[in-house]
């Protein structure tokens, strides 16, 4: 329970680097500091990486094992997990922020009213846009034919 | 006695096996739908079949061995004791089974009132589809097809004033695959074995059989965007009302949801489907395992009884 408790309040604030990183590390699978600089983190020094992975791991969000004289770094949770954890958390001092708990509710739910039309006005762009590839392409088909 | 001992030894077996097999299922799914992903008509078959399984396995191996075993090999002795452990599993296993009907019951009832209620004023549509299509008088639910034994698929005047006919075409098509699936009824199976742990698998092979549904409305990318376009016109009125159970809704709420099945739709490509693998390998396995069984069976119901002994003691 604590350690759940620690990883939401820790995973909530992640850095740049830090996120890039364990975005190297979910693609991979699992990396050591050497692996990470040789694909795809070649511009950073190693004592960067080695650091910022270490603060990921005090985290709670890698684990490691010994390899050699390095450390093997895996993701201890999926992309969807965190990305679950962090929401919740950002909800849950939300809903904390305020007396009243409907207050915040009502904000929320008048937000996701407004990101579903955004959604689906973005989606009908989309539709309306293939529409257009799909008619210029038949015209141009039956202008090569004609 | 013998009669309440083979009772509570045959829902005793089949409560370990459910419980057993289900446990399993709960914690490897996510694993197995990984073979199956991006195909959404195999991916919902493997998840409704993951879900059934343990019911399924549970079932055969009572009738098969449990059942036979006690009849054939126990001794009609009246005063053999029935051990607590049997008689709680069994109880275990009743309260299963009951809490299984009521909740398929309620959501039956649900569903009928919810469909006598859009039905009221419904004028039957001059349609060409095998199942009869209602126009209903309110605007929600725009599309839905309802019903299990007698499908039907109800339509509102708003959304067929919204569409274009090539648009209401797709959608109708969509629907017509849920009566060919025959959606509903597994959802009142799934509601019929009600477990808990088994929420977030049941909720991939409902995602997994409105695309399926969906794959199976279009053979094209002209037809893929007009049921594009269709879910996103239905999709602002469907947020008025919450769906029923044991309908399939051509949308169904939030609208996040609904973003990964138009997205499917705008990329879809109008290569034709890899042929189907063949089917004998499968049939060889299967012919092989039923002449194992029948070699076995003896065997096998000896090592029942055994086991069903030490279960009852």
């Amino acid at each position: 329970m604590s350690r759940f408790f620690h990883f939401r309040k820790s995973s909530s604030r992640l850095g740049p680097l830090e996120q890039r990183l364990l975005g190297a590390l979910w693609e991979r699978g699992t990396a050591t500091v050497r692996e990470l600089l040789e694909n795809g983190c070649e511009k950073l020094a190693y004592t960067t990486v080695m650091t910022t992975l270490d603060r990921l791991f005090k985290k709670d969000l890698l684990t490691r094992k010994v390899e050699g004289r390095a450390f093997r770094y895996q993701p201890r949770f999926t992309r969807e997990e965190l990305h679950r954890e962090v929401a919740g958390a950002a909800l849950r001092e939300l809903l904390d922020s305020s007396p009243g708990a409907t207050l915040p509710l009502s904000y929320l739910v008048e937000i996701l009213t407004e990101r579903d039309a955004q959604l689906l006005d973005h989606l009908g762009d989309l539709v309306e846009a293939k529409r257009r590839e799909l008619r210029a392409g038949t015209r141009q088909r039956s202008e090569e034919r004609g | 006695m013998f009669a309440l001992r083979g009772v509570a030894v045959t829902l005793s077996v089949f409560l370990l096996v459910y419980g057993g097999l289900s446990l399993v299922v709960a914690g490897s799914w996510r694993r197995l739908r990984r073979y199956a992903q991006g195909r959404a008509r195999r991916e919902a078959g493997l998840l409704f079949g993951l879900r059934m399984l343990p019911l399924l396995t549970a079932a055969a191996i009572t009738l098969a061995f449990t059942v036979p075993s006690f009849v054939l090999l126990e001794p009609r002795a009246v005063d053999e004791p029935v051990g607590a452990a049997p008689l709680l599993l069994s109880l275990c296993g009743a309260c299963l089974g009951v809490f299984g009907v009521v909740s398929a019951g309620k959501a039956l009832r649900r569903a009928r009132q919810a469909i006598a209620r859009w039905t009221k004023e419904a004028q039957l549509m001059n349609t060409d589809a095998p199942v009869p299509v209602l126009r209903i008088s309110g605007s929600v639910p725009p599309m839905t097809a309802t019903g299990i034994i007698h499908p039907r698929v109800l339509l509102s005047g708003t959304a067929e004033f919204l569409l274009t006919p090539n648009e209401l075409q797709m959608a109708l098509n969509h629907e017509l695959a849920h009566v060919r699936r025959h959606d509903n009824l597994k959802k009142l199976l799934l509601r019929l074995l009600a477990l808990p742990g088994m929420g977030a698998l049941e909720s991939a092979w409902l995602e997994a059989s409105e695309m399926a549904a969906d794959d199976a409305a279009v053979s094209n990318m002209r037809e893929a965007l007009d049921l594009a376009a269709a879910l996103l016109k239905v999709s602002r009125l469907a947020q008025v009302e919450a769906p029923v159970e044991l309908t399939a809704a051509l949308v169904r709420t939030p609208v996040a949801a609904m973003h990964a099945r138009v997205e499917r739709l705008i990329e879809w490509s109008d290569e034709s489907p890899s042929r189907p693998k063949p089917l004998w390998p499968w049939v060889v396995l299967g012919a092989g395992l039923i002449a194992v069984f029948v070699g076995a069976y003896g065997h096998l119901l000896v090592g029942m009884h055994a086991a069903t002994e030490w279960l009852v003691q």
